[in-house]
């Protein structure tokens, strides 16, 4: 018995002489691509209120940019073809389809390649992510939650990374023209684990959403989880409740 | 020299209880748990929890008071009351990895005296139809150690052991001392906790001594003991705002990161009635005002919680309802109500259990509640990661929230019936 607690003690110790071992550890982490450079990116417009983003933007906010041409229902894809690595940045050309109705569609409008610095801190201090619309980057190197972290960004971004990899956006009257935008609007930016922008809301006071943009291609096990959580949860009441009932 | 003697007992107490194989068992858990939270912590999470935040308010609490709620200082906000931040100084001297050590090795020895608290009050409010001998105490204290809450609560480094702690300890003195001094002491006491985590704020309405007797139809109020414990729980409270006096900038900031910021917003897993209808609303794009939805939540269920407890036909022991009944009100309508908060319900719910009568039908409720909160609630968090794009509520939680609420609610205030078997405790 005297062995066995004796044994039990140095296990303890030696566990804890370990872990204290670690505690100048501090790993830095390598950045990188959350996806494949052929993965097809899609993004659907679930609501876009036109007359309010005119008010608030004035009528050429749909003309350029990643906006170009948005409205409810639309699409935009997004396909890379070309990665570069090396040991400073990390970069990606994509072909890009703008917002569009068709869902199948083999021409891309145009290219672009989107570039990141491996090391976020390297960034400049008050670094904005975007100075247009929509002010936040569609991809992300991933861990997103730790690049996020170490960007040191400007007063108008907070970043909450405590559930979900999360940009709050706060753009105040006149941030890009003197009167423009008219209000103070708001922008929540999620982002999924391989770093792709997976819901984007931009909304003024009150919680009244003006653009409702979400990435579309869902995992393939959420809807049978979602269906079969639902399921379990009222046959276990059932169950439970029959039990009960017979007792 | 006075402490000598109560240690001993408590020595003493810990090796009968250690006799028991369950218990040694739960302890080995804990032990687990710890060892395994202090890997992850030093592999995973050492920039990512929420110990940094509060080592730093401690450190910026010394040097730089005006900028404790300026969450550019911060990884993820702080959002406690400034004073919270006093007790995280001593701490923020050391270096960081031993600062986590150190109070997690604190949070251990809480957990034991939260255990010993637990087994004191228990044997007050175990009603006569229950076991004379403690297997079972000691049974329901294991289960409370083995808890899968503590994982989280140890990994983050977070401060829900003290919260619950003091509010045992003043549940404790309430029911042990009657003395308008240790009302006063008892209450002191709970506003300590309300400046650790403001978790328990919503137990204060329940320290007053107030009860309309639904037979007599009359109402009865011990007005002098209820100011008393008032003044005592509002004291600690209140001490914060002269902070917030002498730096306007500190109110300006706790109430925008508690109330009315972008951190309410945010689409989380948390299990309270609040979230679930903010994320409802943040799904469907329903504009919402975050306050209001906290003032309707706390309003319309915390009005009900307050009026049953007022309302209650049993007298004895009713502070324990009375907290159990607070803190599911917190529980059920703050915004972010996490895992690792439910080790401030679960030694209530344990009490409630004994304070209940042995094989009331109440029990039902009870204990598949406490059973789901101590070993299965964590399940869930897992499941809302995949289901969040299309289904971001963490129901299950605020059912068995609800279910709590409505088992105390209805023993505070139906007859003894054929409904609650075995009488009264």
């Amino acid at each position: 018995m005297k062995i066995r607690n004796r044994n039990l003690y140095a296990s303890i110790s030696f566990i804890l002489i370990f872990i204290i071992g670690f505690a100048s550890d501090v790993v830095a982490l390598n950045y990188t691509f959350g996806f494949t450079t052929d993965e097809e990116l899609v993004w659907k417009c679930n609501f876009c209120d036109i007359n309010k983003m005119n008010n608030i933007f004035g009528e050429n906010w749909s003309s350029t940019g990643l906006f170009e041409n948005l409205s409810q229902g639309k699409r935009m894809r997004w396909q890379g073809y070309v990665t570069n690595i090396n040991d400073t940045s990390l970069s990606r050309t994509f072909n890009i389809s703008v917002w569009n109705n068709e869902y199948e569609t083999g021409s891309y409008d145009y290219s672009t390649e989107f570039s990141y610095l491996k090391d976020p801190s390297q960034y400049e201090a008050n670094y904005n992510l975007s100075n247009a619309i929509p002010f936040v980057p569609f991809w992300l190197p991933v861990p997103v939650g730790n690049y996020l972290g170490e960007l040191k960004l400007s007063s108008i971004y907070d970043v909450d990374n405590r559930v979900l990899p999360t940009i709050n956006v706060q753009i105040s009257r006149g941030f890009l023209e003197p009167s423009l935008p008219s209000e103070k609007v708001y922008i929540i930016a999620i982002y999924n684990s391989d770093g792709i922008l997976s819901s984007f809301k931009l909304y003024t006071i009150g919680n009244v959403v003006v653009i409702d943009i979400i990435f579309e291609s869902l995992p393939i096990y959420v809807v049978p989880l979602t269906i079969g959580l639902i399921c379990a949860f009222f046959i276990a009441i059932i169950l439970y409740v029959k039990k009960k009932r017979k007792k | 020299m006075t402490l000598l003697p109560l240690f001993s007992r408590i020595i003493g107490k810990l090796k009968e209880f250690w006799k028991v194989k369950v218990f040694r068992f739960a302890i080995l858990t804990q032990l687990v748990y710890f060892t395994l939270s202090t890997i992850l912590f030093f592999l995973f999470f050492y920039q990512e929890n929420d110990f940094v935040i509060f080592y730093k308010s401690g450190k910026i609490f010394l040097t730089d008071i005006e900028n404790l709620y300026n969450q550019a200082n911060y990884l993820w906000d702080f959002r406690y009351f400034p004073l919270s931040a006093l007790f995280f100084i001593p701490f923020s001297f050391l270096d960081f990895g031993l600062a986590y050590i150190l109070f997690n090795c604190l949070n251990f020895i809480l957990n034991i005296l939260i255990c010993l608290i637990l087994y004191k009050i228990i044997k007050v409010v175990r009603g006569q139809d229950h076991e004379r001998d403690d297997k079972r105490i000691i049974l329901y204290i294991s289960f409370y150690l083995m808890g899968v809450p503590h994982i989280l609560n140890y990994i983050y480094g977070q401060i829900n052991l003290f919260v619950t702690f003091f509010i045992l300890t003043s549940l404790f003195i309430f029911l042990f001392y009657k003395k308008n001094s240790w009302q006063f002491v008892g209450s002191v006491i709970l506003g300590i906790s309300i400046i650790i985590k403001p978790t328990s704020l919503l137990l204060i309405p329940f320290l007053l001594i107030l009860h309309f007797d639904l037979e007599k139809r009359k109402l009865k109020i011990d007005f002098f003991k209820s100011v008393i414990r008032l003044v005592g729980v509002l004291l600690p409270v209140l001490s914060n705002f002269l902070l917030f006096i002498a730096f306007p900038k500190l109110l300006g900031g706790f109430l925008s990161t508690n109330f009315t910021g972008s951190n309410p917003i945010a689409l989380n897993f948390s299990f309270s009635l609040t979230k679930l209808i903010t994320n409802f609303c943040f799904l469907f794009n329903i504009p919402f005002n975050q306050l209001t939805i906290l003032v309707a939540s706390v309003g319309i269920i915390g009005g009900l919680g307050f009026f049953i407890f007022v309302l209650r036909r049993r007298d004895k022991n009713s502070i324990l309802y009375g907290y159990s009944i607070g803190i599911l009100i917190m529980l059920l309508t703050y915004y972010d109500s996490w895992n690792h908060h439910l080790l401030n319900l679960t030694p209530l719910m344990i009490i409630l259990i004994f304070s209940f009568p042995r094989h009331s039908n109440l029990l039902n409720y009870i204990k598949p509640s406490l059973f789901f909160f101590n070993f299965f609630d964590l399940i869930f968090v897992g499941i809302w990661y995949f289901t969040y794009p299309l289904f971001p509520f963490n129901f299950v939680g605020t059912f068995f929230l609800f279910l709590t609420f409505y088992g105390v609610s209805k023993y505070c205030i139906v007859k003894k019936t054929n409904n609650i078997n075995g009488g009264d405790s």
